[in-house]
């Protein structure tokens, strides 16, 4: 059996997420390596210790060999940060020799081991999992969930797995190159970070798996078609099948309204999202200042506002002046942005 | 168009004035709010305080007051181990020790109970019998508080020679089994009686419901069912420390239904003898009064008005048919929400007036009460309370012994049904009103049983 190798990616607002997921994946799946990517830096006198955690390996932002990745970071917000650098890790673990590779979203947890992925990846050089599998019937369901889509992305890219196969690699370094360059939140322009690009992967590579297994990336998106159940064998089910993951996506925001929504009136989810909150609350990051990311504010604490990134991204000639977008002070970019106008 | 305003009552309901008789909802989501506050029995524990603090007794004066009551020529001695003051506190576990005290202390036993100082929502840590406090009644006074050590010492010492001696394990909630079933093991004359109230055997969670919302129906240890519950993770143990009690002290176990034995049995793997003891019966009146076509349906909740006792879907009723001349809403108990069009009569039922619910729902008028637990009742003292009150009773199919027990006291005078939409349904079409109308109405009383008393005697041939 070739080994797992299984990251997600985050920055430290969301180590008590990665924490969940890891401890799940770790349950049922004790001989994957599990990679913890980073987008952030730590706080001073935040205490990380990758030996009390349940990753085997961290990579920074930095060693993904960027060209000045602190200049192209500037670019990005923290979801489209997080979301970029998946194509770039994805590719370096492929190409430093892991046979299967797992992505999946901080905010997932596993409820049971994932045979099918594993099955798949032995037929398949890349693996998705859509939305939603079902069509919708009613217009609620057609405006949140099928125009959603259509929106959004037909898959969702909380998980992507790849085999090491020439396609899977062929797919790893498309994904890395357009990531590296597209990687934006920008919906009217047909792009939503990793997403809308990976409508395009059945067309543009062999071997494409769709995992429709409605027990696979549970979200309030689908949940509407895959009611969750538990059963007195104890076992916990969504569409009838035994749940292998849910993804707990903005719980603490929308997203918990959205699974009211879903569950017309059943409860079954909600007991799996106070378990949820519970495990966030065992694996908080203590001493974390709230909303940390280094990426998100300039030298003088200040928070970078998004029409600076957006501007950053968009000027070559604004890039090529200021070579550290971060500094603060007269000559730096954030004054220039002030003198401009931008807000 | 003009907006029509809404007005919000205190707990966030939305009440439309202009709007009379429409569907009501809640700003917030009751059965949410109960997944949300659900937590481990530890967590919960770690606010419970000791009932005394007073500093145990001389092993001398417990032994000296066992003498001085002649336990050691008394017919028989019950040594009685429960999780709270039975004499204190009502309910209806503590109702059946009542009864079986007064049963036995009339026919010459010696009734000694114990309960833990520290009261608790699971069972005790394993501690050192010394380390163990309890407070001690006999023949219904309290004798003060007592180390389980000097139990252990007092109940052997008098108990080798003892000819009839029972130990009758009542509920261990709060308890260290292990001292106990050490305390059952030093008297090998003795025999012991385990009572199935509830399924605490099977999880800390007494009522076994998971995340305080669901019947979990006890699922395997270790399933994905018990790592999203609170009580999951006290489970593993938890079970293995009762199981160990039960192969140790070989009761003989009692339930107040033989619907809570089976689940119990079926999940325990118990194989020792059992007995299927109900805490009381109806007797019924041989007329009943014509029933009243004049005057709406008076609906009734019965007991406290808990989201676990089924409230939410009694309000929602209520609200729903406000200004439906065909129903009437009341609620008895101790307890108001003070919702719209509920009537609330106050009734506490007590050690004193043990009759006070039913004949509330006698004066009342009641024709039709709800038990919509979402527990799996191991009895229903509410349910009985309404088939004597002369009351047609709707339960849920889910609640354990609600259904089967209303089916078999009244069977022309009830219905069990399975959701709460079959429930609207049956106000809404009004089909209820004929159910109702063509049911069994004789009242009753209720009669006590003589609990584990009853048993006893007749072993004993003292009945």
């Amino acid at each position: 059996m070739p080994k797992v190798h299984c990251y997600t990616s985050i920055s430290f607002s969301y180590l008590d997420r990665a924490r969940v997921l890891a401890e799940t994946v770790r349950r049922h799946h004790p001989d994957w390596t599990m990679w913890l990517l980073l987008s952030d830096d730590a706080p001073p006198g935040f205490r990380f210790d990758l030996a009390e955690e349940d990753f085997d390996h961290v990579v920074n932002i930095r060693d993904l060999g960027i060209d000045d990745y602190r200049s192209w970071a500037f670019g990005h917000d923290v979801v489209e940060l997080c979301t970029a650098v998946k194509g770039p890790m994805m590719h370096k673990l492929l190409s430093e020799g892991a046979e299967f590779v797992v992505y999946l979203d901080p905010d997932i947890a596993v409820f049971s081991p994932l045979d099918h992925v594993v099955d798949m990846l032995g037929r398949h050089s890349v693996i998705l999992t859509p939305h939603i599998a079902t069509p919708e019937s009613s217009l609620a369901g057609i405006l949140d969930n099928e125009i959603g889509s259509l929106k959004h992305g037909v898959y969702n890219l909380g998980f992507v797995a790849v085999r090491a196969c020439t396609e899977g690699k062929r797919f790893a370094g498309w994904w890395r190159d357009r990531l590296l360059q597209f990687c934006h939140d920008d919906v009217p322009n047909g792009l939503f970070t990793d997403q809308r690009w990976c409508d395009l992967v059945p067309a543009l590579f062999r071997d494409v798996g769709i995992l429709h297994n409605p027990a696979y990336n549970v979200a309030s998106w689908n949940l509407g078609n895959r009611p969750i159940t538990i059963g007195d064998d104890g076992m916990i089910r969504a569409g009838g099948e035994v749940l292998r993951f849910f993804h707990f996506t903005k719980v603490n925001t929308a997203g918990e309204g959205m699974l009211a929504r879903y569950s017309y009136g059943d409860t079954e989810v909600f007991e799996l999202l106070r378990w949820y909150r519970e495990r966030l609350s065992a694996h908080k990051a203590d001493g974390l200042p709230d909303r940390w990311w280094i990426y998100g504010t300039y030298a003088d604490g200040t928070t970078i506002p998004r029409s600076h990134r957006l501007t950053w991204r968009a000027r070559w000639d604004v890039r090529n002046h200021f070579k550290d977008p971060f500094l603060s002070g007269p000559s730096g970019y954030q004054a220039w942005c002030a003198a401009e106008g931008l807000r | 168009m003009d907006a029509i305003p809404n007005d919000y009552d205190r707990r966030g309901v939305i009440v439309p004035p202009t709007l009379e008789g429409w569907a009501y909802r809640l700003r917030r989501d009751p059965a949410r709010e109960t997944i949300n506050h659900a937590i481990s029995p530890r967590a919960r524990a770690a606010h419970w305080q000791p009932v005394t603090r007073e500093d145990p007794l001389p092993r001398e004066e417990l032994l000296s007051a066992l003498e001085d009551a002649g336990v050691a020529q008394a017919a028989g001695w019950a040594v009685v181990f429960s999780h709270d003051h039975y004499l204190t506190v009502f309910g209806g576990t503590q109702n059946c020790m009542n009864d079986e005290e007064a049963a036995l202390r009339h026919a010459g036993w010696t009734y000694l109970h114990f309960c833990p100082v520290q009261p608790l929502p699971m069972l005790s840590d394993p501690v050192p019998a010394h380390m163990m406090r309890l407070v001690a009644s006999l023949n219904g006074v309290r004798l003060g508080v007592v180390t389980m050590a000097d139990v252990a010492t007092t109940v052997t010492l008098l108990g080798r020679t003892h000819r009839n001696l029972t130990f009758i394990i009542h509920q261990l909630l709060g308890h260290a089994p292990e001292l106990i079933a050490a305390l059952v093991t030093a008297c090998p004359n003795a025999q012991t009686v385990f009572w199935a109230h509830d399924l605490f055997a099977l999880c800390p969670s007494v009522h076994l419901l998971r995340n305080d919302i669901s019947f979990c129906g006890s699922p395997p240890i270790g399933s994905p069912a018990c790592g999203i519950c609170p009580s999951g993770s006290e489970r593993p143990g938890h079970v293995t420390r009762m199981g160990a009690f039960l192969a140790n002290t070989c009761p003989t176990v009692l339930a107040p239904s033989a619907t809570i034995l089976k689940v119990w049995q079926r999940h325990t793997g118990f194989t020792g003898p059992t007995r299927v003891v109900p805490p009381c019966r109806v007797e019924f009146q041989s007329e009943a009064a014509p029933f009243n076509r004049g005057r709406p349906l008076r609906v009734g909740h019965l007991g406290a008005p808990l989201f676990a006792k089924g409230w939410q879907a009694f309000e929602s009723l209520a609200r729903w048919h406000q200004g439906d001349p065909r129903y009437e809403f009341i609620q008895l108990g101790t307890l108001t929400l003070d919702v719209p069009n509920i009537r609330h009569i106050y009734t506490q039922v007590s050690r004193e007036d043990r009759h006070a619910m039913v004949k509330a729902v006698i004066e009342a008028g009641v024709d039709v009460a709800i038990n919509w637990s979402l527990c799996y009742e191991s009895f229903s003292f509410t349910a009985m309370e309404a088939v004597a009150g002369g009351a047609f009773v709707i339960a849920r199919k889910g609640a354990g012994n609600v259904g089967s027990l209303v089916t078999a006291v009244a069977p022309n005078r009830a219905c069990v049904i399975e959701t709460e939409v079959e429930l609207q349904a049956l106000f809404a079409e009004g089909h209820i009103l004929e159910l109702a109308a063509g049911a069994d109405r004789r009242t009753g009383h209720l009669v006590p049983s003589q609990g584990t008393g009853a048993i006893l005697l007749q072993e004993s041939g003292d009945a």
